[in-house]
């Protein structure tokens, strides 16, 4: 321990704040991340049984997603954050703090994954979905039991890209005072020029990536045969 | 009985449209192994899709035992689907289910307890002899033994029909005689009609009853298989056999001149095509004899479709042209068909 706060003199002090913002981040990270992950999974299936040629083929549906996706992943997220602030008002009762972050972190993540959900489902094999339509399934059952099953791998590689993105874009969901490791690298690290809480800070995002990419590595290695 | 009667299937894309099923009826008896023959972009696939309506033909009905699908509501048409098998060139197996769940899938909702169903997939692996490869992933398979797990899943819910979609096109000439076997087995034990598209004619020689020829979206012939295929009427069919067997080769020595093609003044050289079981050497050395012309066999080739043979010969006779005619008139009233090479 010691040697510790002899290389970051400035944890024994800032230690127990870091941890809320570590807390902060996780939180952020999560229920963004969940709740995106449903939209994403959503919409990316939408994508590609509607489409031309697909099992529910209906282009007007079609056309609006895919537009929407394209306008929204164009809007920068900083600026995103503040667009929204009025919808998150509405939606969350406050822009402030975590609850004020959630809804522009789940705009700015939902659109990308969608689009990363839809380009694994377009991998599996249209050869699957053929055998199954000729086995009497209908649309929904294919959508879960053939093209959401069968391209688990591809979305777990998805969902850890997008993961860590998220981590991203929770640092910069500061700015809202939502807090978060960023916030603390910024606030401490280069306002009060502490720099070894830039990379305490740097050290705990690593560490959020790694883990994030153990468990991605751990699910592939057992769905895919 | 399947029925289809004036079947039309055109796709329309960015302003071209192909005709890829023009009026096409056929009617196929319980029971029965029909072939479907043609080459690649003839139209096959798209009318067997047709018949299970994972194509739905702009106009036509596709009716199967009565009952014509093209009336019939979403669902029901998936309720009746499950009566019909289809396996595909490609084996189409799910690679995240092991062997033993590919099957399964296809009983998901067959209604049957867990333990019914267990016993299901696990006589189905026995009838494919691939009891051993219960827990293996589809990656770990041969490509026999792939087309063996769809051949199993596809008969999962007894279907009384079973489509089979260039099944043995991605095979080697061995494990294709295997497949053949055992959809031949699978005919026979469980009385299955079978619908098996192909461009191989050694699948159709092999194990169908009656054939269709496919061409540019038309059956163009169809029948027995043994007649279409001995008395064939057009190119592309004759083109099929040339492809079976080595007599086909005739025509290019011809247009090379090779030494062995090269006649005598006189001498006339004839394919002869027979398919009932007159002995050939009877009929040659009888009219040899009777009106005095020599006939030597410079290329022959017998053929076996399904237990039936049928022979060609590429004849050279020599004699009086008199003769040879009245030779050829005596073998063409005995069922023989002949054909001036040169
Ligand atoms: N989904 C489709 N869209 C457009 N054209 C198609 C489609 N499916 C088949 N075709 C066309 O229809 C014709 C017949 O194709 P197909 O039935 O696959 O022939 P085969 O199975 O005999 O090789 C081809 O010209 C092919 O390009
Ligand atoms: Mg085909």
């Amino acid at each position: 321990m010691n040697l510790i706060y002899q290389i970051f003199p400035n944890l024994e002090k800032l230690g127990p704040e870091l941890l809320e913002c570590i807390w902060a981040t996780v939180q952020m990270v999560l229920i963004s991340g969940f709740i995106s992950f449903v939209f994403g999974i959503f919409f990316g299936s939408l994508l590609i049984v509607t489409k031309k040629g697909g099992i529910l083929e209906c282009l007007p549906v079609y056309t609006i997603i895919d537009k929407a996706i394209d306008i929204l992943r164009s809007v920068p997220f900083i600026i995103m954050l503040f667009l929204l602030i009025p919808l998150t008002r509405i939606i969350m009762g406050t822009s402030l703090g975590i609850e004020g972050a959630l809804v522009p972190l789940i705009f700015g993540t939902v659109p990308f994954f969608s689009r990363q959900v839809e380009t694994a489902i377009a991998e599996v094999d249209p050869g699957l979905v053929e055998a199954s339509e000729a086995m009497g399934l209908s649309p929904i059952e294919i959508i879960f039991s053939v093209y959401l099953r069968e391209s688990i791998p591809g979305i777990v590689r998805v969902s850890m890209i997008t993961l860590i993105s998220l981590i991203n874009l929770t640092t910069m969901a500061g700015t809202v005072g939502a807090g978060g490791v960023g916030d603390f690298a910024i606030r401490y690290g280069y306002q009060l020029h502490m720099y070894d809480m830039i990379w305490i800070s740097v050290i705990i995002t690593l560490i959020m990536v790694t883990i994030i990419q153990l468990i991605g590595n751990l699910i592939l290695r057992r769905t895919i045969h | 009985m399947i029925e289809l009667k004036h079947v039309t299937k055109t796709f329309s894309s960015s302003g071209s449209s192909v005709h890829a099923v023009k009026d096409v009826s056929l009617s196929i008896a319980d029971g029965e192994v029909f072939g479907i023959i043609g080459f690649s972009g003839a139209g096959k696939s798209t009318l067997v899709r047709c018949i299970n309506l994972l194509e739905r033909p702009e106009s036509g009905e596709v009716l199967i035992d009565g009952t014509d699908l093209t009336k019939l509501p979403e669902k029901e048409l998936r309720e009746f689907r499950k009566k019909i098998g289809m396996i595909f060139q490609h084996f189409n197996l799910m690679p995240s289910r092991t062997v033993y769940n590919n099957i399964g899938f296809a009983l998901r909702h067959s209604g049957l307890s867990k333990e019914e169903k267990d016993k299901k997939i696990l006589s189905l692996l026995e009838l494919v002899d691939l009891q051993d490869k219960k827990d293996a992933y589809p990656s770990q398979l041969s490509g026999g033994q792939k087309q063996r797990v769809a051949i199993a899943r596809a008969l999962a819910n007894d279907p009384r029909i079973l489509l089979c979609d260039e099944a043995t096109s991605a095979l080697d000439p061995q494990t294709t005689k295997s497949i053949l076997k055992l959809l031949e087995s699978v005919n026979k034990k469980l009385g299955i009609t079978m619908i098996i598209i192909t461009h191989q004619m050694e699948v159709v020689k092999d194990i169908c009853d009656k054939v269709a020829v496919m061409e540019h979206g038309s059956v163009v012939e169809e029948g027995e298989t043994i007649e279409v295929f001995s008395h064939p009427r057009k190119p592309v069919t004759k083109s099929f056999i040339e492809t079976a067997g080595s007599i086909g080769k005739i025509y290019d020595l011809i247009a090379e001149d090779s030494p062995i093609t090269r006649l005598a003044p006189g001498q006339k050289m004839y394919l002869l095509t027979y398919s009932t079981d007159t002995t050939r050497e009877a009929i040659i050395s009888y009219v040899s004899r009777t009106y005095d012309v020599d006939a030597s066999v410079s290329f022959g080739n017998v053929e076996v479709l399904k237990d039936k043979p049928l022979g060609k010969l590429v004849v050279i006779f020599s004699g009086e042209e008199e003769n040879i005619e009245k030779a050829l008139k005596y073998m063409q009233d005995a069922g023989i068909e002949t054909e001036e090479l040169k």
